[in-house]
């Protein structure tokens, strides 16, 4: 999620299309046609659903759609803010999000059972889904006034969770249930300064960003404005065992697998790859100077290492790790199909920069799914 | 292994530094070298801080291994500056 609610682009042109009887607006330009008809499609298809699911009645006036972020997957699709105007000047802000809510339903129902809030009303289509959308704003570096990021976003994470046990609260459920992909786009903070996690779809996968920075923030002694992250064992624990169930239920979803970084996707260059990959006691160098698809295949060893699925040797190389790759899958040649996906989402992305590769991982049934070409690749 | 917040930051901030420069290369060692002290300065508030200034130490002895062959590059391209994520 990249634009929050008060930053959205209001002032865009909004082209009117009538769908079915229904009046779409769509704010921007570079939703593309394919995927506008889908939205469509499933937004005349849902509204008793959505209707229902947010308490809301009467004839519909508009749709208005805009887009919320700059980064797609799966062909062209991003998440999109929805406003749907109700005949009595009654309004209805959601997001739309072109994948299941499961993960989020299953955070807000483990928040529910750690301190009571109510949980954040959603309608999960299975694959696509309708979030509330939070009225409030992303954490801001106070300098800059831009998404705050790194040392500044982890200290006012730290200040709100010394303030709000709640904060607290999920940060330490996102430590306990091993949410991933923490940056500050992903977290809106609402009038009551209350943190939402707005955008759980990586979790447990061992290979995105983590909330361990956070935890372990110690602040500036003796500042009031520079606190630690208020360390707290017995409500770790007790969330950790609390969310026990969530936790395996996170293993029955997919969830998406960053095997590379968006960074060293979108700049075509070896040079912002890292040249050094340690995977146990193996540590693979010269990765600047291979293949792009073979760079890959060393973070996909380091995943299917640090998950347990395969054993690396200190004195193996990414060959013979490739063969280890191949031995594990009931699916053959994996790394051939990952290529084959990492392909057509670089045909995409010359029309759509802001395409990135987004596989899917289910952590029961052990499958990859490569969205774009369709492959499912099974671990034995 | 999961991505640090804040050696994913640093990543950022100096493929932004080198992606936006004009600088001479002795400019962007310079740059770098002052982000590199600016983050280890950062990471005494971590209790982690051992970790993540190793991470930030590859990473940064990397970068400027090759900036013989990034800036040719850069100088050549017009590229977007690094992302939020990793």
């Amino acid at each position: 999620m990249k634009k929050s609610e008060s930053s959205s682009a209001a002032s865009q042109p909004f082209v009117p299309q009538i769908h079915e009887g229904i009046q779409f607006e769509f704010g921007e330009k570079s939703i593309n046609q394919e995927y506008r008809q889908e939205v469509m499609n499933h937004i005349r298809q849902d509204l008793t659903d959505i209707k229902q699911g947010f308490s809301i009645n009467g004839g519909i006036d508009s749709i208005r759609i805009e887009k919320a972020g700059n980064e797609t997957h799966y062909g062209g699709k991003s998440p999109l803010f929805l406003t749907i105007n109700f005949h009595g000047n009654k309004e209805l802000k959601l997001v739309y999000k072109p994948r299941s809510l499961a993960p989020e339903l299953i955070l807000e129902q483990a928040l529910q059972s750690i301190d009571g809030r109510v949980p954040r009303p959603m309608l999960d289509k299975k694959d696509h889904g309708y979030d509330w959308r939070i009225q409030g704003d992303h954490i801001q570096n106070k300098n800059s006034g831009k998404i705050a990021t790194g040392d500044s976003f982890i200290s006012e994470v730290a200040k709100l969770c010394c303030e709000k046990k709640a904060n607290k609260n999920l940060i330490l459920a996102l430590k306990c249930m091993g949410f991933e992909d923490i940056h500050g786009e992903n977290f809106l903070l609402d009038a009551d300064r209350m943190l939402h996690f707005v955008d759980a779809e990586v979790f447990q996968t061992n290979m995105s960003v983590n909330v361990d920075d956070i935890c372990s923030y110690q602040g500036t002694p003796n500042t009031p404005n520079d606190p630690s992250f208020p360390l707290d064992q017995d409500a770790e624990d007790f969330i950790r065992e609390i969310t026990q169930q969530a936790q395996k239920d996170l293993r029955q979803i997919p969830t998406r697998l960053v095997i590379c970084s968006s960074q060293t996707y979108a700049i075509p260059t070896p040079f912002f790859m890292k040249d050094s990959l340690v995977i146990g006691k193996c540590h693979l160098k010269g990765l600047k100077r291979v293949d792009f698809k073979e760079y890959h295949t060393a973070f996909f060893a380091k995943f299917l290492f640090e998950n347990g699925y395969i054993d690396v040797k200190e004195s193996d190389n990414l060959e013979t790790i490739k063969e280890k790759i191949n031995e594990i899958f009931a699916t053959p040649q994996p790394l051939g199909k990952i290529n084959a996906e990492l392909d057509a989402v670089a045909a995409i992305k010359q029309q759509n920069p802001g395409e990135l590769p987004a596989f899917r991982f289910h952590l029961s049934e052990k499958w990859i799914e490569c969205p774009l070409t369709g492959e499912r690749l099974q671990l034995k | 292994m999961t991505t640090s917040i804040m050696v994913n930051n640093f990543m950022t901030e100096v493929h932004q530094t080198i992606a936006a420069s004009p600088f001479s290369k002795n400019q962007i060692e310079s740059k770098i070298n002052d982000l590199f002290n600016e983050f280890c300065r950062k990471a005494e508030k971590f209790s982690n801080k051992e970790s993540l200034i190793s991470e930030a130490t590859i990473y940064k002895s990397e970068i400027l291994n090759d900036l013989d062959q990034i800036l040719p590059f850069f100088q050549s391209q017009s590229l977007p500056p690094g992302t939020q994520k990793v």
